[in-house]
């Protein structure tokens, strides 16, 4: 589905991404892990298409993304680690605006569908200002998703989130992870990241150093991190231990 | 696409308070000023000497029709009586008609018949010189006719002279008979008609402050663009939409629309109360609209030059403030250089004069 060859990205003169290569299939469930400043973000924003590598290519179903942009764009979902909502309409007005905002039609059924699985026709007449982070996040999630995108990208859904709706959260991207759509998503909770991803991928400054099933974790650990030769990186896989 | 719009707009006046301030404000300082400008157009009248040496009917008829004109104060005084009255400022200025001004003029000798005396505090004296030009102009032509068809009939008698004389000046009644309005070729399409200087150039500093007004509204509107950059709102919308051409005409539709709307409801109001004095709606709003039109433009591509909004805020309102006080001052002395016409205030009044 997306082929990344060998890109870089600078940042005022800071690499953020040092040569990395992967290839998404479609139906993946992929997770990203890695420290803070690691190019985790980055790279998502490159796969959603808001920022441009500096060097090296990226390909949409054999295609560069300049070629492909407009069907590469009505068919990504990206929920933005920031809650990029507005906040003085109230979570109906807001779906309906991203509703109506949308290149593609949207189905009302899906928008039903989506605020059901997250539980948000009891705030929906509430402005988004006066809702906590949890329920803003939810929100923030679900615009993302209003309309049925193939790819589906979320970066930290969970941070900030109360058990119970981390659990609704969980809950709708299993589904949706059955119904063949595809995941790729940035966060430190191993909870998510155990209950939802196939697949793994571990940034350490820049650079794409693990990119396999999860089972094949536990082996690269013990390879890599034996000596904790990298502290950071070491206690957020240690954490999954717990 | 309705509820769309419905919603955006909705977001853009989201501030409802402060959407209510910027429609309700122009109306509220309009209303609080008008009764003063009109009761103060109503009552001023300009005070002028008027001194002549001898009482003839004719003199007295060239006086009343001065006076005629509902701003014209004429006081009857003494040659040294009126330079007093000037100097204390009692009058605005003088008008002193030498010895056998009528003779002289009905034989056709206009120079040098009248000393026009002024201080330095004088200033609506122009708008009455040109009052008193036309009326002795109106007498000498009429004089003139009565002087030619007295000779060529050989008629002699003061009484037939008065005749022909009277005969002559239906033709005066209840305006001239034949009237030339000069203006400059390139500029005749979009003058307005029979404005004195006086009366226009007020009316144009007013009508340059609400397109300034309006102006600063667009400003403050286009604020929330900058704040939903920073939310990550825009590149959402960029990501949801495809592009983001879409949203921001949508959006400056909205914006300039309602500013737009603004500017002609004010220049609409304001202009009522001063339609007896000769303003005319019509002849301003085209230019208005146009110049308006451009200074949109301008304002939304300085969205995309000015990455923060401190930044745009103060270039927006130092660039405007320059372009209302300097193209006023420029137009008011009649002295513009060519520089000047950066300023859409410069032509705005070019448009209108």
């Amino acid at each position: 589905m997306i082929q990344v060859d060998q890109i870089n990205k600078y940042i005022k003169k800071n690499q953020i991404l040092n040569s990395v290569s992967a290839t998404i299939h479609k139906g993946d469930s992929i997770g990203i892990i890695g420290p803070n400043g690691a190019g985790k973000s980055t790279f998502l924003k490159i796969l959603a298409s808001i920022l441009k590598p500096d060097r090296g290519k990226i390909y949409y179903q054999g295609a560069s993304y300049k070629e492909k942009l407009k069907e590469l764009r009505s068919n990504i979902g990206y929920i933005p680690q920031d809650i990029a909502l507005y906040e003085d309409l109230t979570v109906q007005d807001q779906i309906l605006f991203w509703q109506k905002a949308s290149k593609q039609k949207v189905a009302k059924e899906y928008v039903n569908k989506v605020m059901s699985a997250l539980d948000l026709f009891g705030v929906q007449d509430k402005k988004v200002k006066a809702l906590s982070g949890g329920w803003k996040r939810k929100v923030n999630v679900s615009i993302g998703l209003l309309h049925n995108p193939e790819l589906i990208l979320l970066d930290e859904p969970t941070a900030g989130v109360d058990l119970a709706a981390k659990e609704d959260l969980i809950q709708w991207l299993k589904l949706l992870q059955q119904g063949g759509k595809t995941l790729v998503m940035v966060s430190h909770d191993w909870d998510i990241l155990n209950r939802i991803c196939e697949k793994i991928m571990i940034f350490q400054k820049g650079k794409l150093i693990f990119f396999d099933a999860f089972s094949k974790l536990e082996e690269f650990e013990l390879n890599n991190f034996g000596n904790e030769t990298d502290k950071d990186l070491g206690k957020l896989l240690k954490l999954r231990m717990r | 696409m309705g509820m769309y719009l419905f919603l955006l707009n909705k977001l853009i006046h989201q501030n409802k308070w402060r959407s209510l301030f910027m429609i309700s404000f122009p109306f509220l300082l309009w209303f609080m000023v008008v009764p003063f400008v009109t009761d103060t157009l109503d009552e001023s009248e300009i005070p002028i000497a008027w001194v002549v040496e001898e009482e003839t009917n004719e003199m007295n008829t060239i006086a009343q029709q001065i006076e005629n004109h509902p701003r014209i104060e004429l006081t009857h005084l003494t040659k040294r009586e009126a330079y007093r009255a000037v100097q204390t400022n009692e009058v605005e200025a003088a008008f002193l008609l030498h010895d056998d001004f009528l003779n002289h003029i009905q034989a056709g000798k206009m120079n040098e018949q009248i000393t026009w005396v002024r201080s330095d505090k004088s200033f609506f004296d122009s708008f009455v010189k040109e009052k008193v030009a036309s009326e002795i102009m109106r007498f000498a032509l009429s004089s003139k006719a009565a002087n030619d068809v007295t000779q060529y009939r050989g008629l002699t008698t003061r009484e037939d002279w008065r005749k022909v004389y009277q005969h002559a000046e239906q033709y005066w009644e209840p305006e001239p008979l034949f009237q030339m309005n000069f203006v400059p070729y390139e500029e005749a399409e979009v003058l307005p008609e029979n404005e004195n200087s006086f009366q226009s150039k007020g009316y144009a500093a007013l009508i340059g402050f609400w397109l300034w007004y309006a102006w600063m509204i667009f400003v403050v509107l286009l604020l929330s663009l900058y704040k939903w950059k920073s939310q990550g709102i825009i590149e959402r919308l960029r990501l949801h939409q495809g592009s983001l051409i879409p949203f921001y005409i949508r959006f400056y539709l909205l914006t300039s629309g309602f500013a737009l709307l603004l500017l002609l409801m004010i220049c609409y109001l304001s202009s009522r109360p001063l339609q007896e004095f000769g303003f005319s709606y019509s002849s301003i709003i085209y230019p208005s609209v146009i110049v308006f039109a451009v200074i949109l433009m301008i304002t939304f591509s300085f969205t995309r030059i000015f990455k923060s909004p401190y930044l745009f805020l103060l270039v927006s309102i130092v660039y405007s403030l320059l372009s209302l006080f300097f193209s006023f001052l420029t137009f008011t002395s009649d002295n513009q250089s060519k520089w000047q016409v950066i300023f859409p205030h410069t032509w705005l009044y070019q448009l209108i004069f």
